[in-house]
């Protein structure tokens, strides 16, 4: 099949998105089972793309219109964003399931659109292979995920969107400065060829470039100190919503600024940019990780714990080397999972007991085993207990890390896994030696999913072999700029 | 699959298995079989590895890119036999003391996370059993209690963590995991000296920081006591006794692994390597300090989990003796402190089990109710208090040449206060516990169960064998530290001593047969009024009544007083506070809740970014 | 036609940037923080029209007697239209958002709006 399919993955949520109005009369449940079917769709393109860049080995090349880049736009498949793209199409279908159970509140024909565009701009930041069009993807993104987060209409939700408005709008102004910079010094949008010209320009507006668009990115990737809008938003987001920002909107911001760097490691000053990038993830991770410690809220708690996670993400793709790539690629699929499933047991407990705090968790031991049960994998999946996924690539981010001569960055982070352990061994006890209860009945196909993240998690941390080559290959991705460049065929080079 | 892996994961699938299905007896039936299977391969593989040409059995596989590779040689093989021997004892007693499946799936699971520690032959695989180990008890002791749960994981989290960063070290210095790589490489690099002093002496630090939590080693210990108590019984004798040696058996890494690299680094002071004397002294420190610990409590449960934390100084001190003879002795004494001290915790468990009581005010004139359980404590005070002919008498005896003979005198006393400590507080458990009189509600207490008696038996049988026999353990041990004992089976024989087992035992079997004769046909009882006990002349109040059952030694803590004002625990637990406190300042100051001083964060960064030069 | 140096655009651009960057920093009011932002967000576009922009040229729409060397780099303009259109929607969520905002609790006073903290 022709590989410009592909760009299907784009096409399908955002007119997946403009048909929801046609069927906002069948009633909610017609809604939702719409967005359901779309994800479901859209999960098996991905799965497709994924198999064709996985068993060729090339990437897919898009180029819009016909017009071959660097004139028109293209999207890169490549292996990274052929298993990100069926990551975020994954989770977005599982949301999609939770959707039933979480939201209530109405329009839910405007929850779906914005459901259906907030996969679709993650797609197309993850996918896309022009840096305007990453700006314009990141802003459908960000722009959506302003309105979920408010989706509640409660006073908390229009603050912390408000908040994340704020954030993200500072963020993202630089971010295009820094986009313009860029233009100015190279004469191009294109991903590849400014990786190609990236050596040649002047080094400091190079830099200043650089130093904006991650500065940019950041807000959107949660680093410290730009992450204070993130814990509002989550706490105040709808259940499925959270999840999905921690599992993919914020990879996405994560892997794009991963990329650009990547791209413009050909100038002088590149790393000064990962010295300073170095120092805010691991900031990011002691601060996020100590103030989750004396949480009450435990949606808020979690969304600290995704924060540190993040951190440590950022921190292996800061290092610069091919080894720290690989590890925080690795670490973006495992956190990926994990959050998934922590926000879905801990918005299913708030859905039914109303509310996140610590006090609805004692005894859910005894009233929700089976989310109970999720939960706790979770939890102890994300402290790194061998057997659970993260412990792998926790350990693979750590010797990377040291590797790199980053040592007292692997003090301070393991520092803070110390706090991270305690908290979620505090939720650990709470849920299930705490507190009386009655059973609940859990909805089947929430334990459905709840099971299958469960065997998710033990079957990658008991056999961890085929996604850590997947991440390899993912890595190299990222790292390989020289392979990147030669996989876009560029028209008249140069010119 | 070789033999190798399903002797590493018998006991972790038949926890599932037992934690899965939950049916009584079967439950039993599955953990029991799952904990033989490792004793059974390592029985198998005996003449390999002890045979006249040993060979080192090695199996390899490859998870998330790492290599892991498992072996067993000659340590290894001494190392996982003593633990799987507990854990068979164990779980003899957990037939008779667990209703849980929740308690066999984790007790399994440590299992197997000590039997990889000892058999991994590489980092990877040696951090993740390590982990799971450490894991997996915690998930013990937090369904007993919290607070000691809390405390035991976030001190092992630490160590682990410490551990993670100096195998990170390594990996970054050498590029490679796996031990012989890295031995080799840190041996050569001990003439070139391309890694630095300073780093070398943080990741002995990181090393002893994280083998120091597991052995329990003064000040890293205050998680034992605790640990101990609040678990299980059963498991206790394979916590203390076996999951305890892990500590002790990364000291013994160390020497393996970085022993050149060590002494060229650090130095030799007064003819002691420096490195290793430190061990030596952490060992000597925490064998006294504990004891006195355990001389003082009122609780059996802590006594023994106090002493069992003395006792692993030991092992430590040997090691840091630093002598073929030390060696020997030390990892005598793994043995017979697994053996001892993993009966001594069935005995408790069965006392918990039969009275529910566990204090020593509670206890009294046992001996006629558990005849059995009585008789096998006593071989355990027997050969934790070091007399002869038992197991725990030849590995003290060794450590004990061994510092003398490598000219340690003060290290030497430590051995001597440590034995006179333990000789103190087993003559009040034994004479608290199993004589004098018995309180009214002990009155229908049976003999324990079949189960718990096998455990015992299975324990109580090498304390006797290793102690009539020291020379089998000894000969084992000389094959790779180079024969430092001479003798035969029954005789040991130091460059400063010799030791005649089989020769003391023959003479006490007859001094105490002598003293049975006399005693049947010779002796006149007098009674004796309850009253006339330990008073020696001081005035008896209500507040100041000590009687073996009830502060036996509170003139001892009287006359302590000074030291035991300062305590690591509340050391420990400020320490945690402050970071608390600290967690709560970050959180309030930074996460304020006003978006516009979040606003300014993003101006201050931006600000930083132009004076650090990147704009 | 005369025209102003370059960096006089720049300069200009600049200034904007910074001035919303001040009121969105110092102003107490939600509204007047918004209306920073979108200053700021005008100083972007401007900034980069001005970096498109080359001196004494015309603009990029083709018609009768402009080659397309006389006229000034496209792409920057069509960069701002998308940029002024996800502006607008921007401006737009923040408004409704501090309309809601206003509802529930009654202020604008962005020191008053911290529900969610710590």
């Amino acid at each position: 099949m022709n590989g410009q399919y592909a760009s299907l993955l784009i096409a399908l949520p955002l007119l997946g998105a403009f048909f929801v109005p046609l069927i906002k009369g069948l009633g909610k449940k017609a809604i939702k089972t719409y967005v359901l079917i779309i994800t479901a769709i859209q999960t098996g393109i991905a799965a497709w793309v994924f198999q064709q860049v996985y068993s060729t080995g090339k990437p897919i090349i898009v180029m819009a219109g016909g017009w071959r880049p660097p004139i028109g736009i293209n999207l890169y498949i490549g292996h990274f964003a052929a298993l990100f793209v069926l990551i975020v199409a994954i989770a977005s279908f599982l949301m999609a399931v939770f959707n039933f159970k979480a939201i209530d509140v109405e329009p839910i024909d405007k929850y779906a659109m914005l459901f259906l565009l907030l996969m679709l701009g993650a797609t197309g930041m993850i996918a896309t292979g022009d840096i305007f069009n990453l700006f314009v993807f990141m802003e459908i993104t960000s722009i959506t995920a302003y309105a979920l987060t408010a989706y509640n209409k409660t006073g908390e939700a229009a603050e912390a969107s408000l908040k994340y408005m704020i954030l993200g709008g500072i963020g993202s102004s630089f971010f295009l400065i820094g986009v313009a910079l860029i233009y100015g010094a190279t004469g191009t949008l294109n991903m590849a060829q400014i990786a190609q010209l990236a050596g040649n320009i002047d080094p400091t507006v190079a830099q200043v470039g650089l130093a904006l668009i991650v500065f940019g990115l950041a807000v959107e990737a949660e680093l410290f100190p730009l992450n204070a809008w993130a814990p509002d938003a989550y706490q105040a987001a709808p259940h499925p919503i959270t999840a999905m920002f921690s599992a993919f909107v914020v990879k996405a911001g994560l892997y794009a600024m991963a990329r650009i760097l990547y791209l413009m490691s050909s100038v002088g000053t590149w790393h000064n940019v990962l010295k300073l990038l170095v120092v805010m993830a691991t900031l990011t991770v002691v601060v996020a990780e100590f103030s989750a410690l004396r949480q009450r809220n435990v949606k808020r708690m979690i969304a600290y714990s995704s924060i540190s996670q993040v951190g440590l993400i950022a921190l292996a793709f800061a290092l610069g080397t091919q080894a720290g790539v690989d590890a925080g690629v690795f670490q973006m699929i495992n956190h990926a999972i994990i959050k998934a499933l922590l926000f879905l047991g801990v918005g299913y407990v708030a859905v039914q007991l109303g509310g996140a705090d610590i006090e609805n968790f004692h005894g859910l031991g005894r009233k929700m085993p089976v989310t109970a049960f999720g939960i706790t994998v979770g939890a102890m999946a994300a402290v790194g207990i061998p057997l659970f996924n993260i412990f792998w690539s926790k350990l693979r981010i750590i010797l990377a890390t040291v590797e790199a001569g980053y040592t007292w960055a692997a003090f301070l982070v393991l520092a803070a896994s110390v706090v991270e352990a305690v908290y979620y061994f505090r939720l650990i006890h709470a849920i299930w030696f705490e507190g009386e209860g009655e059973r609940i009945s859990e909805s089947i196909p929430l334990v459905a999913i709840v099971v299958a993240l469960v065997i998710l998690v033990v079957a990658i941390g008991i056999y961890p072999n085929y996604l850590w080559s997947v991440s390899q290959k993912a890595g190299s991705d990222i790292f390989n700029v020289a392979q990147y460049i030669k996989n876009v065929p560029l028209m008249g080079v140069g010119a | 699959m070789n033999e190798l892996m399903i002797m590493l994961f018998a006991p972790l699938v038949a926890g599932f298995i037992a934690w899965a299905l939950d049916v009584r007896g079967i439950r039993e039936a599955v953990g029991v079989l799952g904990t033989l299977v490792p004793l059974g391969v390592l029985a198998k593989y005996y003449s390999t590895i002890a045979g006249s040409n040993p060979e080192v059995v090695t199996q390899t596989i490859t998870v998330g890119g790492f290599k892991l590779i498992f072996q067993l040689n000659t340590i290894s093989w001494y190392f996982a036999t003593i633990a799987s021997l507990i854990g068979v004892a164990m779980a003899f007693g957990m037939v008779s003391t667990s209703r849980s499946s929740y308690e066999w799936l984790f007790a399994l699971m440590s299992y197997t996370g000590v039997l990889g520690v000892f058999l991994s032959g590489d980092f990877v695989g040696f951090f993740l059993f390590w982990e799971l180990m450490t894991f997996a008890s915690f998930m013990m002791v937090l369904k007993r209690s919290r607070h000691e749960s809390l405390k035991y994981f976030v001190l092992s989290v630490i160590g682990a963590y410490a551990m993670l960063i100096a195998i990170g070290i390594l990996y970054a210095k050498i590029g490679a995991l796996d031990f012989g790589t890295i031995r080799q490489a840190l041996y050569m690099d001990a003439m070139l000296g391309s890694i630095s002093k300073s780093l070398t002496a943080l990741v002995f630090l990181l090393f002893l920081t994280a083998f120091g939590v597991k052995a329990g080693a003064v000040p890293l210990h205050v998680w034992a006591p605790g640990a101990y108590s609040e678990v299980d019984q059963s498991y206790t004798a394979f916590f203390s006794g076996a999951l305890s040696k892990a500590g002790a058996y990364g000291f013994l890494l160390l020497y393996i692994l970085m022993g050149a690299k060590l002494v060229a680094a650090l130095g030799i002071w007064h003819n002691h390597m420096v490195f290793s004397y430190i061990i030596a002294w952490l060992g000597a420190i925490t064998v006294v300090v504990a004891g006195f610990l355990a001389v003082l409590q009122e609780d059996i449960r802590k006594l023994f989990a106090y002493s069992s934390v003395s006792q692993v100084g030991y092992i430590l001190l040997g090691l840091g003796i630093g002598t073929p003879l030390g060696f020997t002795g030390a990892l005598f004494h793994v043995l017979s402190h697994a053996v001892f001290k993993g009966l001594f915790w069935l005995v408790v468990a069965a006392l918990v089990l039969r009275t529910g009581k566990t204090r020593f005010e509670d206890f009294g004139g046992l001996a006629e109710k558990m005849p059995i359980t009585f008789a096998m404590s006593l071989i355990a005070v027997l050969s934790l208090a070091g007399i002869p002919p038992m197991a725990g008498f030849a590995s003290k005896w060794l450590i004990y040449e061994a510092a003398i003979s490598a000219h340690m005198p003060l290290v030497a006393g430590a051995i001597f206060l440590g034995s006179a400590l333990a000789f103190a507080y087993v003559v009040r458990f034994l004479y608290a516990v199993w004589f004098g009189q018995r309180p009214s509600d002990l009155e229908d207490v049976k003999e324990a169960p079949l189960p718990l008696l096998i455990g015992m038996a299975i324990l109580a049988i090498p304390n006797i064998v290793f102690g009539v026999a020291p020379g089998l353990v000894t000969e084992y041990l000389g094959k790779f530290l180079g024969n430092p004992v001479g003798g035969n089976y029954y005789k040991l024989v130091t460059p400063t001593g010799t030791y005649n087992a089989l020769l003391v035992a023959v003479l006490l079997v007859f001094g105490l047969a002598i003293a049975g004769l006399i005693f049947i046909y010779g002796a006149k009882t007098r009674r004796i009024p309850v009253t006339n006990t330990y008073q020696s002349g001081n005035p008896v109040t209500e507040d100041y009544n000590l009687s073996m059952r009830r502060n036996f030694y509170r003139p001892l803590a009287e006359a302590l007083d000074f030291w035991l004002k300062y305590s690591w625990d509340r050391f420990y637990e400020r320490l945690a506070g402050i970071a608390e406190d600290f967690a709560d300042f970050l959180r309030e100051g930074f996460y304020n809740g006003n978006v516009q001083s979040y606003a300014w964060y993003l101006a201050v960064v931006l600000l930083i970014l132009a004076l650090w030069g990147v704009l | 036609m005369s025209v102003p140096n370059i960096s006089a655009f720049y300069f200009g651009a600049i200034s904007l940037i910074l001035i919303g960057l001040y009121a969105v920093l110092v102003k107490k009011n939600i509204l007047k923080m918004l209306i920073g932002l979108s200053i700021m967000e005008t100083g972007v576009n401007l900034l980069l029209i001005s970096i498109g922009y080359i001196s004494g040229k015309s603009a990029p729409i083709l018609s009768e007697g402009i080659e397309p060397n006389q006229a000034v780099d496209p792409i920057p303009q069509a960069l701002v239209l998308t940029a002024i259109v996800i502006g607008v929607a921007t401006t737009a969520m923040t408004l409704s958002a501090a309309i809601v905002l206003y509802k529930h609790y009654g202020t604008l006073n962005v020191e008053e709006i911290r529900r969610l903290r710590g």
